[in-house]
Protein backbone atom coordinates (compact mmCIF):
# COMPACT_ATOMS: atom_id res chain seq x y z
CA UNK A 1 0.00 0.00 0.00
CA UNK A 2 1.56 3.31 -1.06
CA UNK A 3 1.90 6.20 1.49
CA UNK A 4 -0.93 8.57 -0.08
CA UNK A 5 -3.25 5.30 0.37
CA UNK A 6 -2.66 5.54 4.27
CA UNK A 7 -1.72 9.02 4.49
CA UNK A 8 -4.25 11.02 7.09
CA UNK A 9 -4.90 14.77 7.22
CA UNK A 10 -6.85 16.55 9.72
CA UNK A 11 -9.32 19.33 8.31
CA UNK A 12 -8.56 23.03 9.83
CA UNK A 13 -11.92 22.68 12.17
CA UNK A 14 -11.97 26.47 11.94
CA UNK A 15 -12.16 26.19 8.58
CA UNK A 16 -15.08 23.67 8.55
CA UNK A 17 -16.57 25.90 11.27
CA UNK A 18 -16.75 29.03 8.92
CA UNK A 19 -18.35 27.07 6.13
CA UNK A 20 -20.70 25.60 8.16
CA UNK A 21 -21.45 28.72 9.20
CA UNK A 22 -22.10 30.04 5.58
CA UNK A 23 -23.81 26.71 4.52
CA UNK A 24 -26.14 26.94 7.21
CA UNK A 25 -28.01 23.90 8.71
CA UNK A 26 -28.27 22.09 5.66
CA UNK A 27 -26.62 19.16 5.01
CA UNK A 28 -27.76 18.08 2.15
CA UNK A 29 -26.07 21.61 0.52
CA UNK A 30 -23.01 20.60 2.70
CA UNK A 31 -22.90 17.52 0.91
CA UNK A 32 -23.26 18.90 -2.60
CA UNK A 33 -20.30 20.95 -1.79
CA UNK A 34 -17.94 18.28 -0.97
CA UNK A 35 -18.83 16.58 -3.64
CA UNK A 36 -18.13 19.56 -5.99
CA UNK A 37 -15.06 20.09 -4.47
CA UNK A 38 -14.07 16.61 -5.22
CA UNK A 39 -14.39 16.60 -8.64
CA UNK A 40 -12.75 20.79 -8.97
CA UNK A 41 -9.97 19.12 -7.29
CA UNK A 42 -9.58 16.18 -9.83
CA UNK A 43 -9.64 18.67 -12.76
CA UNK A 44 -7.55 20.95 -11.00
CA UNK A 45 -4.98 18.55 -9.98
CA UNK A 46 -4.88 17.31 -13.81
CA UNK A 47 -4.95 20.56 -15.50
CA UNK A 48 -1.78 21.56 -13.32
CA UNK A 49 -0.33 18.13 -14.32
CA UNK A 50 -0.93 19.31 -17.91
CA UNK A 51 0.01 22.83 -17.12
CA UNK A 52 3.69 21.40 -16.16
CA UNK A 53 4.36 18.55 -18.95
CA UNK A 54 3.51 21.73 -21.15
CA UNK A 55 6.09 23.65 -20.18
CA UNK A 56 3.29 26.77 -19.72
CA UNK A 57 3.45 28.64 -15.83
CA UNK A 58 0.13 31.20 -16.54
CA UNK A 59 -1.56 27.64 -17.21
CA UNK A 60 -0.25 26.28 -14.07
CA UNK A 61 -0.87 29.10 -12.35
CA UNK A 62 -4.90 29.54 -11.97
CA UNK A 63 -5.52 25.80 -11.93
CA UNK A 64 -2.67 26.17 -8.39
CA UNK A 65 -4.82 29.44 -7.07
CA UNK A 66 -8.08 27.65 -7.39
CA UNK A 67 -7.31 24.80 -5.59
CA UNK A 68 -5.61 26.75 -3.25
CA UNK A 69 -8.55 28.79 -2.23
CA UNK A 70 -11.06 25.63 -2.61
CA UNK A 71 -8.67 23.94 0.01
CA UNK A 72 -9.00 26.93 2.00
CA UNK A 73 -12.11 26.70 1.93
CA UNK A 74 -12.67 23.05 3.63
CA UNK A 75 -9.89 23.14 6.04
CA UNK A 76 -7.24 21.47 3.95
CA UNK A 77 -4.24 23.61 4.63
CA UNK A 78 -1.25 21.49 3.76
CA UNK A 79 -2.12 21.01 0.61
CA UNK A 80 -3.39 24.76 -0.16
CA UNK A 81 -0.10 25.43 1.21
CA UNK A 82 1.48 23.46 -1.59
CA UNK A 83 -0.76 24.87 -3.82
CA UNK A 84 -0.17 28.35 -3.05
CA UNK A 85 3.81 27.33 -3.48
CA UNK A 86 3.25 26.35 -7.10
CA UNK A 87 0.89 29.57 -7.82
CA UNK A 88 3.66 31.54 -6.52
CA UNK A 89 6.42 30.18 -7.75
CA UNK A 90 5.21 29.20 -11.87
CA UNK A 91 6.85 31.99 -13.17
CA UNK A 92 10.13 31.61 -11.78
CA UNK A 93 11.03 27.99 -10.73
CA UNK A 94 12.72 25.36 -12.94
CA UNK A 95 10.57 22.60 -14.19
CA UNK A 96 12.21 20.23 -11.86
CA UNK A 97 11.01 21.73 -9.02
CA UNK A 98 7.89 22.88 -10.44
CA UNK A 99 6.80 19.49 -11.52
CA UNK A 100 8.18 17.89 -8.08
CA UNK A 101 5.67 20.39 -6.23
CA UNK A 102 2.35 19.32 -8.16
CA UNK A 103 3.50 15.56 -7.44
CA UNK A 104 3.28 16.63 -4.39
CA UNK A 105 0.30 18.40 -4.42
CA UNK A 106 -1.34 15.07 -6.81
CA UNK A 107 0.07 12.54 -3.62
CA UNK A 108 -1.41 14.56 -1.44
CA UNK A 109 -4.82 14.95 -2.32
CA UNK A 110 -5.63 11.08 -1.82
CA UNK A 111 -5.46 12.09 2.16
CA UNK A 112 -7.68 15.20 2.14
CA UNK A 113 -10.98 13.36 -0.14
CA UNK A 114 -10.96 10.96 2.98
CA UNK A 115 -11.25 13.29 5.31
CA UNK A 116 -13.59 15.25 3.22
CA UNK A 117 -15.25 12.15 2.78
CA UNK A 118 -15.61 11.27 6.63
CA UNK A 119 -17.00 15.15 7.55
CA UNK A 120 -19.51 14.69 4.10
CA UNK A 121 -22.90 14.27 5.59
CA UNK A 122 -24.45 11.25 4.59
CA UNK A 123 -20.89 9.23 4.06
CA UNK B 1 -25.09 52.65 -13.47
CA UNK B 2 -28.59 52.83 -12.57
CA UNK B 3 -29.68 53.83 -9.21
CA UNK B 4 -32.90 52.53 -9.27
CA UNK B 5 -33.84 50.87 -6.24
CA UNK B 6 -34.45 46.96 -6.35
CA UNK B 7 -37.23 45.41 -4.62
CA UNK B 8 -35.38 43.50 -2.13
CA UNK B 9 -35.22 45.20 1.42
CA UNK B 10 -31.67 43.86 1.95
CA UNK B 11 -30.57 44.74 -1.81
CA UNK B 12 -29.30 43.23 -4.48
CA UNK B 13 -25.19 41.41 -4.63
CA UNK B 14 -23.83 40.55 -7.60
CA UNK B 15 -21.31 37.58 -7.23
CA UNK B 16 -18.33 37.45 -10.56
CA UNK B 17 -16.77 33.97 -9.38
CA UNK B 18 -15.19 32.05 -11.84
CA UNK B 19 -15.60 28.73 -9.78
CA UNK B 20 -18.87 27.61 -9.60
CA UNK B 21 -17.87 26.30 -5.87
CA UNK B 22 -17.06 29.62 -4.66
CA UNK B 23 -20.48 31.43 -6.25
CA UNK B 24 -22.67 28.74 -5.04
CA UNK B 25 -21.31 28.80 -1.73
CA UNK B 26 -21.77 33.11 -1.97
CA UNK B 27 -25.36 32.82 -3.40
CA UNK B 28 -26.25 29.97 -0.63
CA UNK B 29 -25.16 32.29 2.19
CA UNK B 30 -26.79 35.91 0.43
CA UNK B 31 -30.08 33.66 -0.15
CA UNK B 32 -30.03 33.23 3.89
CA UNK B 33 -29.58 36.35 4.77
CA UNK B 34 -32.11 37.42 2.81
CA UNK B 35 -29.85 39.66 0.29
CA UNK B 36 -30.96 38.99 -4.04
CA UNK B 37 -28.44 37.49 -6.16
CA UNK B 38 -27.18 38.16 -8.89
CA UNK B 39 -24.73 35.73 -10.70
CA UNK B 40 -22.03 35.95 -12.81
CA UNK B 41 -19.07 33.42 -14.20
CA UNK B 42 -16.51 36.15 -15.30
CA UNK B 43 -15.70 39.64 -15.98
CA UNK B 44 -16.62 40.32 -19.74
CA UNK B 45 -20.41 38.81 -18.68
CA UNK B 46 -20.36 41.15 -15.44
CA UNK B 47 -19.34 43.72 -17.32
CA UNK B 48 -21.73 43.54 -19.91
CA UNK B 49 -24.98 42.50 -17.43
CA UNK B 50 -23.66 45.81 -14.95
CA UNK B 51 -24.28 47.72 -18.39
CA UNK B 52 -27.60 45.66 -19.62
CA UNK B 53 -30.72 48.25 -18.17
CA UNK B 54 -32.91 45.04 -17.21
CA UNK B 55 -30.32 43.04 -15.07
CA UNK B 56 -28.08 46.50 -14.21
CA UNK B 57 -30.02 47.00 -10.68
CA UNK B 58 -27.43 45.85 -8.49
CA UNK B 59 -26.11 47.58 -4.83
CA UNK B 60 -23.04 46.22 -4.23
CA UNK B 61 -20.38 44.10 -6.54
CA UNK B 62 -18.44 40.71 -4.60
CA UNK B 63 -15.60 40.10 -7.14
CA UNK B 64 -12.69 37.60 -7.33
CA UNK B 65 -9.75 39.06 -8.72
CA UNK B 66 -7.99 35.99 -10.65
CA UNK B 67 -10.53 34.95 -13.43
CA UNK B 68 -9.64 34.30 -16.77
CA UNK B 69 -10.82 36.93 -19.79
CA UNK B 70 -10.83 39.70 -17.85
CA UNK B 71 -9.60 39.71 -14.16
CA UNK B 72 -10.45 41.20 -11.17
CA UNK B 73 -8.50 44.39 -11.29
CA UNK B 74 -10.02 45.19 -15.14
CA UNK B 75 -13.01 44.58 -14.33
CA UNK B 76 -12.70 47.63 -11.12
CA UNK B 77 -10.87 49.83 -13.32
CA UNK B 78 -13.49 49.50 -15.93
CA UNK B 79 -16.39 50.03 -13.31
CA UNK B 80 -14.55 53.61 -12.08
CA UNK B 81 -14.26 54.43 -15.58
CA UNK B 82 -17.94 54.12 -16.64
CA UNK B 83 -19.88 56.73 -14.93
CA UNK B 84 -22.84 54.69 -14.95
CA UNK B 85 -20.69 52.11 -12.84
CA UNK B 86 -17.94 54.12 -10.88
CA UNK B 87 -20.35 54.69 -7.93
CA UNK B 88 -21.14 51.00 -7.29
CA UNK B 89 -19.19 49.62 -4.45
CA UNK B 90 -17.00 46.88 -5.15
CA UNK B 91 -15.74 44.52 -2.45
CA UNK B 92 -12.79 42.44 -3.87
CA UNK B 93 -13.54 38.57 -2.84
CA UNK B 94 -10.18 36.36 -3.36
CA UNK B 95 -7.06 34.31 -2.71
CA UNK B 96 -4.78 36.40 -3.92
CA UNK B 97 -3.12 37.33 -0.64
CA UNK B 98 -0.37 39.44 -1.14
CA UNK B 99 -0.43 43.09 0.28
CA UNK B 100 0.62 44.44 -3.26
CA UNK B 101 -2.93 43.11 -4.53
CA UNK B 102 -4.71 44.73 -1.85
CA UNK B 103 -2.93 47.95 -2.32
CA UNK B 104 -3.90 47.95 -6.09
CA UNK B 105 -7.45 47.03 -5.34
CA UNK B 106 -7.91 50.11 -2.83
CA UNK B 107 -5.86 52.35 -5.28
CA UNK B 108 -8.33 51.28 -7.77
CA UNK B 109 -11.53 51.88 -6.08
CA UNK B 110 -12.56 49.14 -4.16
CA UNK B 111 -14.69 49.86 -0.86
CA UNK B 112 -13.41 46.70 0.37
CA UNK B 113 -10.87 43.56 0.44
CA UNK B 114 -11.99 39.77 1.88
CA UNK B 115 -9.91 37.20 2.05
CA UNK B 116 -11.25 34.01 0.52
CA UNK B 117 -12.41 31.88 2.80
CA UNK B 118 -14.95 34.51 3.91
CA UNK B 119 -15.88 34.46 7.33
CA UNK B 120 -19.57 34.79 7.19
CA UNK B 121 -20.26 37.26 9.71
CA UNK B 122 -17.50 39.76 8.37
CA UNK B 123 -19.15 39.40 4.78
CA UNK B 124 -22.44 40.58 6.00
CA UNK B 125 -21.12 43.24 8.26
CA UNK B 126 -18.84 44.81 4.86
CA UNK B 127 -22.07 43.95 2.19
CA UNK B 128 -23.85 46.25 4.98
CA UNK B 129 -21.53 49.11 4.86
CA UNK B 130 -21.05 49.00 1.48
CA UNK B 131 -24.95 49.33 1.11
CA UNK B 132 -25.49 51.92 3.44
CA UNK B 133 -22.66 53.91 1.21
CA UNK B 134 -24.60 52.95 -2.18
CA UNK B 135 -27.95 54.35 -0.35
CA UNK B 136 -26.82 57.48 0.65
CA UNK B 137 -24.89 58.04 -2.76
CA UNK B 138 -28.44 57.12 -4.51
CA UNK B 139 -29.61 59.84 -2.53
CA UNK B 140 -27.41 62.07 -3.47
CA UNK B 141 -28.06 61.48 -7.23
CA UNK B 142 -31.66 62.00 -6.40
CA UNK B 143 -31.15 65.41 -4.84
CA UNK B 144 -28.89 66.74 -7.21
CA UNK B 145 -31.02 65.13 -10.15
CA UNK B 146 -33.93 67.29 -8.34
CA UNK B 147 -32.25 70.35 -7.80
CA UNK B 148 -31.96 70.39 -11.81
CA UNK B 149 -35.34 70.16 -11.76
CA UNK B 150 -35.95 72.99 -9.87
CA UNK B 151 -32.87 75.16 -11.97
CA UNK B 152 -34.72 74.22 -14.64
CA UNK B 153 -38.33 75.43 -13.97
CA UNK B 154 -36.64 78.78 -13.00
CA UNK B 155 -35.33 79.12 -16.85
CA UNK B 156 -38.09 77.34 -17.95
CA UNK B 157 -40.63 80.02 -16.38
CA UNK B 158 -37.50 82.85 -17.46
CA UNK B 159 -38.24 81.77 -21.35
CA UNK B 160 -41.94 81.41 -20.76
CA UNK B 161 -41.96 77.11 -21.09
CA UNK B 162 -43.18 76.56 -17.34
CA UNK B 163 -44.73 73.46 -16.76
CA UNK B 164 -45.94 73.44 -12.95
CA UNK B 165 -45.79 69.80 -13.20
CA UNK B 166 -42.18 69.00 -14.09
CA UNK B 167 -42.20 69.86 -10.19
CA UNK B 168 -44.29 68.06 -8.81
CA UNK B 169 -41.87 65.02 -7.85
CA UNK B 170 -39.57 67.15 -5.96
CA UNK B 171 -42.30 69.17 -3.80
CA UNK B 172 -43.49 65.98 -2.33
CA UNK B 173 -39.91 65.50 -0.34
CA UNK B 174 -40.37 66.70 3.47
CA UNK B 175 -36.63 68.47 3.37
CA UNK B 176 -36.14 72.05 2.58
CA UNK B 177 -35.80 71.26 -1.13
CA UNK B 178 -39.05 70.23 -1.33
CA UNK B 179 -40.37 73.24 0.60
CA UNK B 180 -38.46 75.50 -1.80
CA UNK B 181 -39.97 73.87 -4.83
CA UNK B 182 -43.27 74.33 -3.10
CA UNK B 183 -42.75 77.58 -2.71
CA UNK B 184 -41.81 78.31 -6.06
CA UNK B 185 -44.20 76.50 -7.41
CA UNK B 186 -46.81 78.70 -5.71
CA UNK B 187 -44.96 81.64 -7.48
CA UNK B 188 -44.69 80.41 -10.36
CA UNK B 189 -48.54 80.10 -10.72
CA UNK B 190 -49.05 83.43 -9.38
CA UNK B 191 -46.77 84.91 -12.07
CA UNK B 192 -48.08 82.53 -14.77
CA UNK B 193 -51.86 83.87 -14.18
CA UNK B 194 -50.71 87.39 -13.78
CA UNK B 195 -49.56 87.38 -16.89
CA UNK B 196 -52.51 85.50 -17.93
CA UNK B 197 -54.66 88.19 -16.53
CA UNK B 198 -52.34 90.86 -18.50
CA UNK B 199 -52.35 89.18 -21.87
CA UNK B 200 -56.28 89.26 -21.10
CA UNK B 201 -56.35 92.92 -20.75
CA UNK B 202 -54.11 93.75 -23.33
CA UNK B 203 -56.42 91.69 -25.51
CA UNK B 204 -59.51 93.81 -24.74
CA UNK B 205 -57.51 96.52 -25.21
CA UNK B 206 -56.24 95.84 -28.38
CA UNK B 207 -60.27 95.39 -29.39
CA UNK B 208 -61.38 98.99 -27.82
CA UNK B 209 -58.55 100.67 -29.90
CA UNK B 210 -58.99 98.43 -32.96
CA UNK B 211 -62.78 99.88 -32.51
CA UNK B 212 -61.53 103.21 -31.79
CA UNK B 213 -59.41 103.51 -34.50
CA UNK B 214 -62.60 102.26 -36.90
CA UNK B 215 -65.03 105.04 -35.21
CA UNK B 216 -62.17 107.47 -35.92
CA UNK B 217 -61.81 106.36 -39.82
CA UNK B 218 -65.42 106.76 -40.20
CA UNK B 219 -65.99 109.95 -38.89
CA UNK B 220 -63.39 110.94 -41.31
CA UNK B 221 -65.32 110.03 -43.98
CA UNK B 222 -68.98 111.53 -42.62
CA UNK B 223 -67.00 114.79 -42.18
CA UNK B 224 -65.78 115.34 -45.59
CA UNK B 225 -67.13 117.56 -47.98
CA UNK B 226 -67.06 115.11 -50.84
CA UNK B 227 -69.20 112.88 -48.34
CA UNK B 228 -70.82 115.90 -47.19
CA UNK B 229 -71.90 116.25 -51.41
CA UNK B 230 -72.91 112.77 -52.02
CA UNK B 231 -75.37 112.84 -48.18
CA UNK B 232 -76.65 115.98 -50.03
CA UNK B 233 -77.22 114.53 -53.33
CA UNK B 234 -78.46 111.69 -51.89
CA UNK B 235 -81.09 113.35 -49.72
CA UNK B 236 -82.57 115.47 -52.53
CA UNK B 237 -82.97 111.82 -54.49
CA UNK B 238 -84.97 110.54 -51.99
CA UNK B 239 -87.76 113.58 -51.53
CA UNK B 240 -88.09 113.18 -55.22
CA UNK B 241 -88.17 109.53 -54.78
CA UNK B 242 -90.78 110.12 -52.57
CA UNK B 243 -92.71 112.97 -53.74
CA UNK B 244 -96.37 112.17 -54.98
CA UNK B 245 -96.50 111.51 -58.77
CA UNK B 246 -97.02 115.03 -60.58
CA UNK B 247 -95.78 117.13 -58.53
CA UNK B 248 -91.78 116.53 -59.25
CA UNK B 249 -90.13 117.95 -62.39
CA UNK B 250 -91.26 116.40 -66.24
Amino acid sequence: MSDDMTRSVELDQAALDDLRGVVGDDPEFLAEMVDSFVIDARELLSAMRRAVEDGDPQELRRPAHTLKSHCRTFGALELAGLCEEIEQRADDESHERLSSLVSRAVDAYPAVERALKAVRPGS
Amino acid sequence: MNTTQNDSPHGRVMIVDDSELNRRLLHRYLQREGYETVLSHDGVQALAMLREPSTSHVDVVLLDVMMPHLDGYEVLSAMKRDPHLAHLPVIMITAVDDIESVVRCIELGAMDYLPKPFNAAILRARINSSLVSKRLRDMELEYLEQVGRVTEAAAALEAGSYTSSNLDIVALRSDALGQLARVFRTMADEVQAREERLKMQVRELQIEIDEGRQARKVAEITDSDFFQSLKGRADNLRKILEAPQGTGRE
